[in-house]
């Protein structure tokens, strides 16, 4: 059952270690976003932020232009919500994991905001792996916009963009009818939860678990180029021995 | 958040010594600058990537129409936004300015702003009623010293590589309009920018005082040892003087200063820091040897912006169709 039009997709690339004075850093770039993230911890915690049996987790998200404002501030809980439970906080109480996002380019048009949080989701899950945060299990996130724009004739042709550079979101923008931001846990290559779903528009409930569906494929294949990017980190490290 | 590094007094002592010999831990001599990378990004316009050795900062210039101050119509806005984030250095704290912070964006706005590197009248639309605002955001990524002149250079990269949309102002009066055009529609008009600033960071080691301190010998003796000498020797050998520390060496030099200089041979700025005084000859040398660095960076910078022209001029479409005129 097809109830989206076809779907076009940009690839994503993702560096890791790369800066030297935090723990884990890693770079995610799909479409025209660009993300860096840096991860430092488990480390001291300040006095009034120390949790007793978990963790702190610190996330700072920073803007590509300006200060930081209610969109950085949103992007930051959404961040939240999706690692938080995956990292073993447990393991290291009273220290502090703090994650910093750098928006390089959001890749996103003003009145959206979903590829910067797919973005910054896998971005940060890279960085936790490089920086070695005990994680219990894989996070990969995409963004799906679906659209429609009507002929002369009066049909409609539908169509969905998956993570969209920013020049493909402006052609369409007027016609976007939802955008959705998901994000799935998986193990062993396959999903096994969803984590994150973000909606914004008009959608019918067919269209939602289409979108389910094709998200679910993307991460498997994000979590394919994460897996490349991480092997060959390890390899340039040295430690691995085919 | 932990607190800041202290080197431990056996690297202090390692590495006064070692520069006592006249050597770098790095191996590099006293005013040999480190690797200076500056990469373009090609997608848009004005966003630097400058790695200065292991130091790694992002410029992003940007720009948009607003409302000019009431006391000066005639000038556009300039805002250079300095904030260091915990991924530079994890004792960087978010949201709070540390004094070193304080610093290097005083010396930023000093090098570039208040030098008039950007014209400000040229960003003037409509006098006292609209103009541009343009803003260097500053995105420190790693830090291993140097941040002020890598800092310097990605703001100066970045205000010559920038290009804002073309404009035109419609009607007459009161009714005028402006009408922005996109990028995609027209040739993007570049800054004037009036002159490059590149800041050059020289650290002060007393060696003298090093010297004693390794041979376990107090400042009283060597106090001594001047006077049975009668004639204090003040030759060159008693300060080193090393051009773009490392993180390691700007912990522990006993003084610094930031010279900012242009290729007109122009001083911009400088500003002196730390307890450690210094002669005027030293002051002039370092001048002289900023100039000279200033020269070789504007050269690099120049060099990777016709790289970056070539790659999207393909066609010589850009200034077939550009309006603007040469200057």
């Amino acid at each position: 059952m097809t109830v989206l039009g076809p779907a076009q997709r940009s690839p994503a690339t993702a560096t890791t270690a790369f800066l030297y004075r935090v723990d884990g850093s890693a770079s995610w770039t799909v479409g025209t976003a660009h993300i860096i993230v840096s991860v430092s911890g488990p480390m001291e915690v300040n006095k009034r932020d120390e949790l007793p049996d978990i963790a702190t987790l610190e996330i700072v998200v920073r803007p590509d232009v300006g200060v930081a404002s209610t969109r950085e501030q949103f992007l930051q809980d959404r961040i939240r919500r999706v690692v938080g439970p995956v990292i073993a906080l447990e393991l290291h109480p009273r220290t502090l994991i703090q994650i910093v996002v750098q928006i390089v380019q959001s890749g996103d048009t003003k009145t959206l905001n979903t590829i910067a949080l797919s973005a910054s989701i896998n971005a940060t899950y890279m960085a936790l792996l490089d920086a070695g945060v005990p994680v219990r299990s894989t996070v990969s996130a995409t963004s799906i916009v679906c659209y429609g724009t009507s002929s002369i004739q009066g049909g409609l042709t539908t169509g969905v963009l998956i993570d969209p550079t920013r020049p493909e979101l402006e052609k369409i923008e007027k016609d976007i009818t939802s955008v959705h931001t998901i994000a799935y846990e998986l193990k062993g290559g396959q999903i096994e939860r969803l984590l994150l779903s973000e909606s914004v528009g008009t959608f019918t409930e067919d269209e939602v678990f289409e979108c389910y569906d094709t998200a679910a494929k993307v991460c498997e294949e994000t979590n394919g180029t994460m897996r490349e990017a991480v092997t060959k980190s390890v390899q340039q490290k040295g430690g691995w021995r085919d | 958040m932990p607190r800041d590094l202290t080197p431990s007094t056996i690297e202090n002592t390692f590495v006064l010594k070692a520069l006592t010999e006249r050597i770098r831990l790095d191996s590099r001599s006293f005013n040999q600058l480190r690797d200076l990378d500056i990469s373009f990004s090609s997608t848009e316009y004005g966003v630097v990537d400058v790695k200065l050795g292991r130091t790694r900062v992002i410029a992003r210039i940007s720009a948009e129409i607003t409302q000019p101050y009431a006391d000066r119509p005639y000038d556009g806005l300039f805002i250079i936004a300095t904030e260091i984030s915990p991924m530079a250095a994890p004792t960087f704290e978010a949201g709070r300015k540390s004094e070193d912070e304080l610093v290097i964006s005083r010396i930023v706005e000093k090098s570039i702003r208040r030098s008039g590197a950007l014209d400000t009248e040229s960003l003037c639309i409509i006098s006292g009623e609209k103009c541009w605002a343009v803003r260097a955001d500053v995105h420190f990524l790693d830090h291993d010293g140097g941040l002020m002149d890598a800092a310097c250079i990605a703001v100066s990269a970045g205000l010559l590589h920038f290009r804002r949309p073309d404009i035109t102002i419609e009607g007459v009066g009161s009714r005028r309009e402006v009408i922005v055009h996109p990028i995609t529609e027209r040739v993007p008009v570049p800054l004037a920018v009036l002159h490059v600033p590149v800041c050059v960071t020289f650290s002060f080691f007393d060696v003298r005082r090093a010297s004693s301190a390794i041979s376990g010998r107090t400042r009283n003796d060597e106090a001594k040892d001047v006077d049975d000498d009668d004639v204090e020797e003040e030759d060159d050998s008693s300060v080193a003087v090393l051009v773009d520390a490392t993180l390691q060496e700007e912990l522990l030099r006993h003084g610094y200063m930031s010279v900012t200089a242009n290729t007109n041979r122009e001083i911009c700025q400088i500003q002196k820091g730390g307890d450690m005084p210094v002669d005027v000859g030293v002051l002039l040398s370092c001048s002289e040897a900023a100039i000279m660095v200033a020269e070789k960076v504007t050269k690099l910078i120049n060099k990777r912006l016709k790289e970056d022209g070539a790659r999207r001029n393909v066609g010589n479409l850009l200034v077939e169709a550009r309006a603007e005129n040469d200057r």
